[in-house]
This record gives structure tokens, sequence and C-alpha cells, in this order.
């Protein structure tokens, strides 16, 4: 009965795939069952972002001594369902002078570059849709290009503000994509696999509790500033609010596309999360619940103090967030590195 | 050490996260409360056999500093005052109080009503029609008051 | 590291460069973090403000102008909405003003009276500066909901009082309209007694604060010669380092009385100046609860009629409000209403070396120190 429980999403995909396989020939078989598992995740991963925007105005709410919305729906639940359905009824606005083409085809970048990280985040043991085993080489890489999608959005907006902003937060994220990479280096280095399933496993020494935060201290806190700056949260949000003068590089988008903006925006975020808890917590591995609750509760534990944060912390201006990412956080991260070399070449030596 | 500063922040917004007490008020459901000197809307004050104080002096008139009180008032055969019409206009009107304290036969007071909002100009003239005496009569000319008490 | 504030000659400006064209960036009339219309027209070259244009103007209502039209009672009302977040002290110093004028006597527990009402609304109108320069800094409105939380408290007392929370019309020529309710001094009391650890609390939040510093520790150089000259006062003269406020170097009313301290910082940046509204938070409690403990009894206002007529004559009252000093001149002429009354406001003055202290910093910096300047609209266009 527990096995059926923590393993309930393989055998229903198994079931699926045995039904179809029992009328159709193999390959459309096959076919559709990666459809299904796919549309699935993306149905999951809208209704997770759902579920995060609520969240966050709960809980910053609470933070200020305030309810939040607690209107619509019991307790407020379906407050981003109004959300939602407010944005799908606003007017479509393409400026005039803007490059069509370059304008929607940005959000589209946006939402496909977040979408795309969730091929490799093991939810669960065999809750993987394809098992890389370069796994966090492809995240990193398609989560950069976020950077691209940003800068189409403010080139077509064809909007001097827009621009700039776009430039900006093009420079923020590339500036702390290098240590967010070292920090990862040092997790690879001990797993000795790039393959997310291969870290989670590499985890479970110490009876499912060598999770790589305690390995990797400095490891973690240099991935989650990088992190929380990758995804232009609070203290690094200049994009969205400090929207004085130079706007934020969506400013020209209203109604569907500034919601795909968000979509991107959470996916990402809820991406990141995901990778930081399969990488430093220990993914899916703990005990009594199931493993894929598990994983829900550590990467809802990371959003937590990204709101947390934002409840608290002011903003950085521009050039200390750029003397931030190169002046302290790469070298932290290399010295992580070499750290992390050292104590594996004592391990060897040594112990092994 | 550094970060320190910010450790201790994130601890006080914890801590306001974790608290159960609110300073929202729940508007339609719960009321906020009005202390006994509240100034809301001016309505006039009816003594307890229904008439209305006012004797249409017009202290009133001149008291306000916006000119928002109109009054118009005529004599009857037996040289009593009538006030024929009264109104004051509340989206001019400032709710500073000064015509309450400038009545000398305490005619008039400031209601604790703050929910005024009309869906027509017109409706947000306030006259004596919709200052409904303590029977719910309405009044359209009102007779000269009993001043006593 | 302390700057020394006569070291400072110049704020780092960039040499024109000659690729980087500059830009003309509008910050608006409308804009969250203005603290109002108020228009800035900054002149960027990158990321560096090279030039920076204040016009304002958008909220000027003819209030001088007004007060020539209606009687001393008329015109406290119209005083009310100077200074919208302090309205006690511009109602005190418009009184001051006709009483002078008039020559009226003020009893000593209107007096009292005045003082208490007058330190709660500093602390009302310092817990608006510290939220919203916050608020401009970045923190999402956490410190401004702790702020404004108990700057409720404050306006349920003023509630209390006089019926308004805002807009009071409290403090008139000769007193104080209504005496103080019995339920006031015990809920003052137990205001007074939380408070300090309040203030612990924005502190704690802000103060300590490793990037708050980062983001206002060094901004907005005001040298203290330069702050003389423009005739700054107020919080950020006396974050310049000098120590002039007008209830202790010329007290007015019964501040002789009470022991408390004028509170100086010498940074002369914008982390100065929320540094000496904090301090000044804690000075004010400390004057209310003296007052309270020798609030004497007797009448709440002398005796005079509501339409009194002052004679010919002018005369000048200053008073320290929250934003700095604030003055009324008035000239009587014989009837029941001031010939002229010019007002002194100390947000328009304080805006004069705005301009000069946004050279040099990033566009960033620009919102921190308008924000840590603390004006007010009404006041600067009256």
């Amino acid at each position: 009965m527990s096995n059926f429980i923590n393993n309930f999403f393989p055998i229903a995909a198994n079931w699926i795939g045995t039904a179809l396989a029992s009328f159709l020939p193999g390959w459309i078989a096959n076919i559709i069952q990666i459809v299904i598992s796919i549309s699935f995740f993306f149905v999951f991963g809208t209704i997770v972002v759902m579920s995060l925007v609520y969240l966050e105005r709960r809980i910053i709410a609470f933070m200020q001594d305030r309810l939040g919305p607690n209107r619509v729906g019991p307790q407020g639940l379906l407050q981003p369902i109004a959300d939602v359905l407010k944005l799908f009824s606003k007017e479509d606005i393409v400026p005039t002078n803007a490059d069509p083409i370059v304008f929607k085809l940005s959000t589209i970048v946006m939402v496909v570059s977040a979408l795309l990280v969730y091929a490799v985040i093991p939810f669960g043991p065999g809750m993987i849709i394809s098992d890389l085993n370069i796994g966090i080489l492809y995240a990193i890489a398609i989560a950069s290009l976020t950077a691209i999608g940003m800068l189409m959005a403010g080139w077509g907006s064809n909007n001097k503000y827009a621009l700039l902003g776009a430039m900006r937060a093009a420079a923020q994220v590339i500036s702390y994509e290098i240590p967010l990479v070292f920090s990862v280096i040092g997790v690879v280095m001990i797993t000795g696999s790039l393959s997310t399933v291969s870290i989670v496993h590499g985890q479970a020494a110490w009876s499912g509790w060598r999770w790589n935060i305690i390995l990797q201290p400095i490891g973690f806190v240099v991935y989650f500033i990088a992190a929380t700056a990758e995804l232009n949260r609070t203290p690094f949000d200049l994009m969205e609010a400090e929207s004085e003068i130079v706007a934020g590089y969506h400013i020209e988008y209203s109604g569907v596309r500034f919601a795909l903006f968000f979509l991107a925006e959470y996916l990402n975020a809820f991406a990141v999360a995901a990778l930081g808890a399969t990488l430093f917590f220990g993914g899916w591995l703990g005990p009594f619940l199931p493993p894929y609750v598990w994983f829900l509760i550590k990467t809802y534990m990371l959003f937590f103090v990204f709101y947390w944060m934002r409840g608290t912390l002011p903003r950085v201006r521009i050039d200390q967030l750029m003397g931030l990412a190169w002046k302290y956080l790469l070298p932290a991260a290399l010295a992580n590195v070499v750290i992390t070399g050292v104590g594996i070449w004592v391990y060897q030596v040594l112990i092994a | 050490m550094i970060g320190t500063g910010i450790l201790k922040g994130m601890i006080v917004t914890f801590d306001h996260m974790m608290r159960t007490q609110k300073e929202t008020v729940a508007y339609p459901e719960e009321r906020v409360y009005t202390p006994p000197r509240f100034r809301g809307a001016p309505a006039w004050v009816f003594a307890p056999n229904g008439h209305a104080r006012c004797v249409g002096c017009g202290i009133c008139v001149f008291a306000c500093p916006h000119g928002v009180i109109e009054m118009r008032t005529s004599e009857t055969a037996d040289k009593v005052r009538m006030v024929d019409y009264y109104s004051i206009h509340i989206t001019r009107c400032l709710f500073c109080g000064l015509c309450v304290e400038a009545c000398p036969f305490r005619a008039i007071e400031m209601s604790d009503e703050f929910e005024l909002a009309g869906y027509q100009r017109n409706d947000l003239t306030y006259t004596l029609k919709d200052w409904l005496g303590p029977n719910d009569r309405e009044y359209h000319d009102v007779p000269r008051a009993q001043v006593a008490t | 590291m302390s700057i020394d504030p006569r070291a400072v000659v110049d704020p780092p400006t960039e040499p024109l460069n000659e690729e980087t064209e500059q830009i003309v960036v509008n910050m608006g009339p409308q804009h969250p973090s203005t603290h109002g219309v108020f228009r800035m027209i900054l002149t960027l070259s990158g990321e560096t403000i090279v030039k920076a244009e204040i016009v304002m103007g958008y909220l000027h209502r003819g209030v001088e102008k007004q007060c020539e039209e209606g009687t001393f009672v008329h015109n406290i009302t119209a005083t009310d909405r100077l200074d919208y977040l302090s309205a006690m002290s511009n109602n005190l110093a418009f009184s001051m003003a006709a009483e002078a004028l008039a020559g009226i006597e003020v009893p000593e527990r209107a007096w009292y009276i005045r003082t208490i009402v007058c330190e709660l609304q500093r602390l009302a109108s310092h817990c608006v500066a510290i939220g919203t320069f916050g608020a401009d800094v970045g923190t999402f409105f956490t410190p401004l909901s702790y702020a404004f939380r108990d700057r409720e408290r404050i306006l349920d007392m003023f509630n209390m009082i006089c019926g308004a929370r805002m807009t009071v019309s409290y403090v008139r020529p000769g007193g104080v309209a209504l005496d103080l309710p019995e339920e006031f001094i015990p809920a003052c009391r137990y205001f007074l007694d939380l408070y300090p650890q309040k203030v612990d609390e924005y502190e704690t939040l802000l103060t300590k604060n490793e990037i708050f510093k980062a983001r206002s520790v060094g901004i907005g150089i005001l040298p203290p010669e330069k702050a003389l000259s423009y005739a700054v006062s107020g919080p950020s003269l006396r974050a310049s380092g000098i120590g002039y406020d007008l209830r202790k170097d010329q007290p007015y009313g019964i501040y002789d009385r009470f022991d408390f301290e004028v509170q100086t910082a010498t940074g002369c940046d914008c982390f100065s100046r929320y540094i000496v509204r904090i301090r000044e938070m804690r000075e004010s409690a400390k004057i209310i609860k003296q007052a309270l403990d020798h609030l004497p009894p007797g009448p709440h206002t002398a005796k005079l009629s509501r339409n009194f007529r002052a004679p010919e004559g002018e005369a000048f009252s200053r008073i320290e409000a929250p934003k700095g000093e604030l003055g009324f001149y008035m000239v009587g002429d014989g009837s029941i209403a001031p010939y002229r009354c010019k007002i002194r406001a100390p947000s328009f003055i304080n805006l004069g070396p705005l301009h000069e202290m946004l050279l040099g910093w990033k566009v960033a910096d620009a919102v921190a120190i308008l924000g840590s300047l603390d004006i007010v609209l009404g006041e600067v266009d009256r």
C-alpha cells in the first residue's frame, strides 16, 4: 500500500502506457505517453504558480500585520483565478512602432525556457521526464535563455526606458550566472556526475541524510544569493519595483502577454528552487511521507525564504549589485571549489 | 559579522507573521469604532417632542468656512420664523464642526455617518428630507422649535 | 566610516563622455515615490545624474489668499491642510501669530495640552517619514506598515480628543477648542509605555540592516555651510551637525520647562537624517510623559469671542514643526480677518539645496535623497 502511494505517478504512467500500447502500435503509444506526461507537468506547473502567487501575497501580508486576500473563495484561495481572469480580459496592445515579431516572440521565449528546465527536475524516484546524464549543465544552460527573452522584450517595445531596463536586467542575469555555476560545481565534484538523479542518490548515504548542505554550506549560500538575483527577486528586484524612471522590460505588455511574463517568472523561480532542493537538500529523500511530498515541502520551504526576504529587505542599487556578484560571490564560489577539491583529496587519501 | 543586521530584521518579520491578531478591520462585517466626539456628517437635532431645534437664525451659515450651508426662511402670519429650505453640500463640507460650535441652540450636531457615497451629485446635497426625525417622519416644513433643553 | 562634512567639496561627477549621450528623464508629477505631485527633470549620463531641475506648484490652492477672506477661526481649517501630516503644528503656529497680533493670553492648561498634542503629532509625522523612506529605499512596505500601525494609535487618540484624525482644527487662537476627555490620559500613558519597543522594532528592521545602510550612508551629502546658506531647518539641518532646535534656542510656550535633548548627527547623509528622526521620536515621547505628569487643572481656552478683531499691526510666530521651522507672518487691519498671512513653509525651503544634492548620484539615489528630506507637497505649494 505504501509502495503504491510512494510510486503513484510512475505506476499511473505505466498503466496509461500499457493501456495505450494495447490498441496502438508501440511508437505511437510512446509518443502519446510522453505528450501526456509533458502536459501533466505543464498543468502542474501552472497550478503551482497560482499557489505561489497566492502564498506570496498572504505570507507577506501576514508579515506586515494585515490579512492578505481573503475574500475570493474560502480564505482567498481562488484569488489567483480572479487575477488570471482579469488579465485575460484586458486589451492586447502592440505598440505601433514596435517590432511585432520580436515583441510577441519574447514572451514565448521566456515561458519556453522556463518550462524546459522542468525536464530534468526529479520529483521522485522514476518521476523525471528525462534523466539526462548532463542534467545540471542542461538546466543552467536553458535557464540562461531568459536573458535573451528579456532583451527581446526590451528591444521589441520600442521604448528607450524598456530597453534600458532590459539591458540592466540582462546584465544582472548574466553576471549572476557565473557564481551560480561555480556553486553547483562543488556539488558535482562530490557526486561525480552531472545527472540530477545521481545527485539525489548521492545524498542517500548516512541512511538518507547526507544532504549536500552539510558538506557545502558556502556553496548553498552562494547558490541562494545568485538564484535570488537570477530570478529578479528582492533584494535584487531592480527590474520590477524600481520602476521610477527606467521601467522594467515588460512595461509595454498588457493582458495575456503580461500574464505569460508573470507565469514565466514564477515557473523559473520554482524550477530554480526545485534545483536548489535537489542539489542541496536531498531532493525527494525523507522518512514516512511519499517522496514527491517531501520534494514539494523542501521547494516550498526555499520559496518561503524568498518571500521572507521580500518582506524584510530593501533593494540594492545597480552598482552595488554588480559589485556583489563580481567581488564577493565569485571569489567565495571559487574558494568553495578549492576547498571542496582539497576535501575530496583528503577523504580519498586518508579515509578511503 | 556581515549579515547579522539582515537576520535580525528577518526575525522581526517572522515574529510578526506568527502573531494571530492582525491590524486589519474586516470592513463590511466589522465596524470601525467612532468615538463620541467624532465629526461625521452634520445633522439636525430634534427635541424630545419631535420638533427640530433650529430657529433659522443663520449663524451656522456665516460660521461655515466655505459657505456650504444654504438656508431660506420666511415668516408666518404670527411673526414666527419658519425654515423653508435648509441644505448642506456634503461634497464641499469640510466636516470641521464650526457650524456646530457656532449654533447657540444646539440645533445641529455632527453625526457619526461617514459612509456618504452616492450615485448622483444631487444625492449629495443633504436637505431636510434626508434628516429623518426620531419617529421616522419626513420634514418638509419645520415649525419653530421648543428651545428648552 | 564617518564622513567629515567639511572634507566633502564636490560630489563625484563623471567627465562628460562623448560616447554616452545624455538623456533627459522626467520623474513626473504622478509618481509613487515623490511624496505627492512633484516633478524632477533629471539629465542622466549613463546612470549618473548630471543636472536636476525641480518643478513644483502642482498642489497650489491659494491658501494664503483664502486666509485673507476668512475669519481667524475659518483660517484654522485652512491651516490644517497645509502640512496635512502635522495639522496640530500648523494650527499652533497660526494661533501663536494671531495671539501675538491680538494680545491674547493663553492659560497654562491650554499650553500643556498644546504641547502634548504637538509632540504626539511629531511622532505621527516622523512615523510617516521613516516608513516612506523605507518604502523608497525598497523594503516592501513592511516598515511602513509597522510605522503606520503606530500612527493609527496616535490618530485614534486625536479622534478621541476632537473628532477628526488628520484635519483636526483643534488648536485655536486663545487655547484649544475642547478640553481633553477623561479616557485620553490613560490611553496616552498606555501608548507611551509601549512606544519605546516599537521604535526598537523600526531600528531593528532598518538601522542595522546592511543593505539599508549601503543605500543611505554617504548618499546625498548636505554640508553644513550649504545647509545654513539655504536656510534649511529641522531634522535635515540637525543631521548636518548643527544643533539648532527652536524648542531649545527660542523656546515658545512652555518648552523651557521640559527636559529633553536636541538630537544631531554628523554624517550629513540620508542615513543621518533618518537617524535624527528616530532619536527625535524617543525624545518626544519623553516630553509627552513629562507634560502628562504635570498637567494642571484650569480653563482650556481664553475668554474670546469667535470673531475677534485683530488690531492693526503685524506679528510673526515660528515653531519647530516636524518638518522644520514653520513661521506665520500675519498683518492685521482691525477687522475680523487678517489682512495678510504669509507662511514660511519648511518643506519648501528645505527643497532649496535639492538640485545640488542630487548631482553625481545614481538614479536610485534620487528617490532616496528626496525621501530623506521628508517634504509634504501641501506645504511646498500651499
